[in-house]
């Protein structure tokens, strides 16, 4: 029998408190609210133990998928992260990003099948920084953490994904992005063949998953595809192919689990009407990150979330789920500052 | 005391008892429904002539009666005591089951076969998505007289995927079933013949047109009925909003992946061994092979021929088979059982 | 050499008597099954990358044993590794491993 039996019953094993977080390197400039709100709902709403640890740093992932750094470079950084997690006294490491969660969990399967290198990196790490470390007891995904919890957040919320016009159901297109189950079916929820883990989120707080024919295909993202702009076409592509398939779906928004799929999904929508003058979905559809949904469920403020962000207006959403918003405050930054506003297109609510 | 206890009144079992009558043994059919006739019953039409099935099973029924051959119904055969030789079995009525057994001097073993269950094949989306059908299913629209979409409208296109369950290390089935490859030239036929103006499109492996007769089935629904056969097997399937179906795959001919939206889609089930044959095989220390289908003591001279003195096997039950081979088939073991009670 | 201003043409058979069969079955360590490949295609009708670039695994691999050696490693290259071809491949062909093997051995 092959391997690729049955996932779609497939849970993965993720801790109930006490978490060392680690940030993305690229959320906190395109979804800049989405990490603080995390913290806020892990620590805030939920009453969870988490460390936000200023001394940790970049996993490296860009670098080595974008083949600059050699392996052991990347190993040796992720190796200093656990070690800071070790030192601050924590077990159990959560990552913001799911490139980074994809490098934790290729770095520890190579320590597992060839100790000689954990042994190799040890030293490495020692050297250069006198610091050791403990392998976590648990590594887990930002949205794993979300997804656990999700029907806490269901309690304790104020906003449903429900359209307060009509009661039906909100429906959600979900992107899992491939470097949380593709490298390691068995570190996602479901696997890569029946990804649970923002479809269970979407589902529990009252909406409903489209299930379109291109529900599994890559964003185009990639790193090899993005960093060489004559490569972009490629990424762009992509996304477009995603987008032509879900549109006739008519989605009220998009959940995506990756930095790299919620930043292109939805900058690629303006890029695409601005190339070929196509809009998918009446106004483009909003895209928006597992903590940006939980906190609108838990009534957070959308602009506190860093929705303003966004290159699609997210508006539309709002107003369907009955949510109070201010415009007037919406390029207002935490002091009042006002931080400019963006180019009017058509994803914009209005023009 | 029966001469022959049969296992299973589908075609070989019928032709087995009919056979035996013939050479004055006394058999008895075992029969786990309540009719004869076994997966044939189920079908609409044969191939190559396209005449009907039931017709067939009409013709051989009408035998049994007139030899006054004994069956018995709702009985499910679950083990075979090797050295009394007799089997034991479930009377299943309604909700009453009742277990018995049954003694004779021999035993075949006609249990012939269970189409592969289209679910395990996940990205075939078999009662996940709507109009995704097995080629069984089709059999039972055709006798219907019914070919309509969940939607209930007349499907204009058609992609047969052949395949399904055959020839697939990913689900553990190596083996070919042989008879699909020109159930979906039949089938794509008859909807052709059916449905006005229906485009419809086999995507294969390869075509094993091995029975005589296949071949030239096989043309004729290119040159006359323009079924497009496209070399690629199907990667996966999904469905799109207006309901139909969306399928993915490579045009091998061409290099080229291919994307084709149809009305409905049909699953060309393999062969994969009955039910019970594994708790017969077990307690009778009958060999498997992988397939679950039982293994003769020879491919060529012995194929009805069990490694236990008494019992023996004919039809699908022993390898994937056509009509004409099974009660052939069939044919040749009452034959090798007349000998074996002889020289006891 | 005298310009004639023509020349004679190189064939375009694959000239089985001059391949080396040495790479091939240096490749088919990297997974047995390789060698009972049906070219059924489901690889590559699964393939992200076939999507906007011409790569093909089925073809990329059946070329290396006919001894077309020539673009097999530029082409492994366009593979991301995604690893949906092994799902759907029925022989079950680790295809990840072949395109890693291609990439070492040429």
């Amino acid at each position: 029998m092959s391997i690729y039996s049955n996932w779609s019953s497939y849970q993965k094993e993720i801790a109930e408190d006490k978490f060392y977080y680690a940030r993305s390197c690229i959320r906190q400039n395109f979804f800049p609210g989405s990490e603080k709100a995390f913290l806020n709902i892990l620590s805030k709403n939920l009453g969870k133990d988490i460390l936000d640890d200023p001394l940790h740093t970049s996993c490296s992932g860009i670098a080595y998928h974008a083949d600059i750094l050699p392996f052991e470079t990347t190993m040796t950084m992720v190796a200093r992260q656990f070690a800071m997690m070790t030192e601050a006294g924590y077990e159990n490491f959560v990552s913001s990003c799911i490139t980074s969660f994809g490098i934790y969990s290729e770095v520890l399967e190579t320590w597992h099948h060839f100790p000689e290198k954990e042994a190799q990196i040890r030293e490495m790490l020692y050297k250069a920084t006198k610091r050791e470390f403990k392998i976590p007891q648990n590594v887990a995904h930002t949205s794993d953490i979300i997804f656990k919890f999700r029907e806490g957040i269901r309690e304790k919320g104020v906003n449903k994904l429900v359209n307060i016009h009509t009661g039906e159901p909100l429906k959600g297109v979900e992107h899992i992005g491939c470097h949380y189950a593709k490298v390691f079916p068995s570190k996602g929820i479901g696997g890569s063949e029946f990804p649970y883990v923002l479809a269970g989120m979407i589902e529990a707080w009252g909406g409903t998953v489209v299930d379109y024919p291109e529900r599994r295909h890559c964003c185009g993202f990639g790193f090899r595809n993005y960093l060489v702009k004559a490569n972009r076409g490629y990424s762009v592509s992509n996304t477009k192919r995603k987008l032509e398939s879900m549109a006739p779906f008519q989605p009220d928004f998009i959940l995506a689990n990756c930095p790299g799929c919620s930043m292109f999904i939805d900058k690629w929508q303006y890029t695409l009407k601005q190339m070929d003058g196509v809009v998918y979905g009446q106004k483009a559809i909003p895209v928006l990150t597992y903590e940006e949904l939980a906190g609108l469920v838990l009534g957070y403020d959308p602009w506190e979330l860093g929705m303003q962000m966004h290159e699609v207006d997210v508006e539309p959403l709002l107003d369907k789920m009955g949510i109070k918003y201010d415009s007037s405050k919406k390029y207002e930054g935490v002091n009042g500052k006002k931080i400019g506003q963006p180019q009017r297109w058509e994803g914009c609510g209005k023009l | 005391m029966y001469d022959i206890i049969i296992i299973g009144g589908g075609v070989a079992g019928m032709q087995a008892a009919i056979a035996a009558k013939k050479l004055n043994l006394e058999p008895i059919i075992l029969e786990k429904e309540n009719k004869l006739g076994g997966k044939v019953a189920h079908k609409y039409s044969l191939f190559p002539t396209f005449s009907s099935a039931e017709q067939l099973i009409d013709r051989l029924e009408a035998q049994i009666i007139e030899n006054k051959i004994d069956v018995r119904y709702h009985c499910e055969v679950v083990s075979i005591h090797k050295e009394e030789l007799s089997v034991g079995y479930t009377l299943n009525v309604g909700d009453i089951k009742k277990v018995d057994n049954l003694q004779a001097r021999s035993i075949l073993i006609t249990t012939g076969y269970e189409p592969f269950d289209a679910r395990i094949k996940q990205e075939y989306g078999y009662q996940v998505y709507d109009n995704i059908y097995t080629s069984m299913d089709l059999e039972a629209m055709m006798k219907k007289g019914l070919i309509l979409t969940k939607e209930g409208n007349t499907p204009e296109s058609i992609a047969f995927i052949h395949c399904v369950g055959s020839r697939d290390s990913q689900i553990g089935n190596e083996h070919c079933s042989r008879v699909c490859c020109v159930t979906g030239v039949k089938q794509a036929t008859e909807l052709c013949q059916m449905i006005k103006g229906a485009r419809v499109y086999n995507f294969y492996m390869d075509m094993r047109m091995f029975g005589s007769g296949y071949e030239e089935m096989y043309k004729e629904a290119q040159q006359n009925y323009q079924v497009r056969f496209i070399r690629g097997r199907v990667s996966e399937l999904s469905q799109t909003i207006d309901h139909k179906v969306r399928l993915k795959a490579e045009d091998t001919l061409i290099s080229k992946p291919i994307a084709i939206t149809v009305d409905m889609v049909i699953l060309l089930v393999g062969m994969c061994g009955a039910v019970n044959n594994e708790s017969i095989g077990e307690s009778a220390g009958l060999e498997l092979r992988e397939n679950g289908l039982f293994k003769p003591v020879n491919a060529f001279d012995s194929t009805t021929k069990s490694t236990v003195n008494g019992i023996f096997y004919a039809g699908c039950a022993e390898s994937p088979k056509n009509i004409s081979e099974s009660m052939n088939q069939a044919s040749q073991a009452i034959l090798n059982i007349s000998t074996y009670l002889e020289s006891k | 050499m005298v310009d004639f201003g023509f020349s004679s043409y190189k064939s375009r058979f694959i000239d089985l008597d001059k391949v080396d069969t040495k790479l091939p079955t240096e490749l088919f360590k990297e997974d047995e099954i390789l060698r009972a490949c049906i070219g059924c295609g489901g690889c590559s009708g699964a393939c992200t990358a076939a999507q906007f670039t011409n790569f093909n695994f089925r073809l990329l691999h059946t070329l290396i044993r006919r001894g077309e050696y020539k673009e097999a490693k530029q082409e492994a290259e366009k593979c991301m590794l995604c690893g949906k071809c092994y799902m759907t491949c029925p022989r079950g062909i680790n295809t990840r491993k072949i395109i890693q093997g291609i990439k070492r051995i040429f």
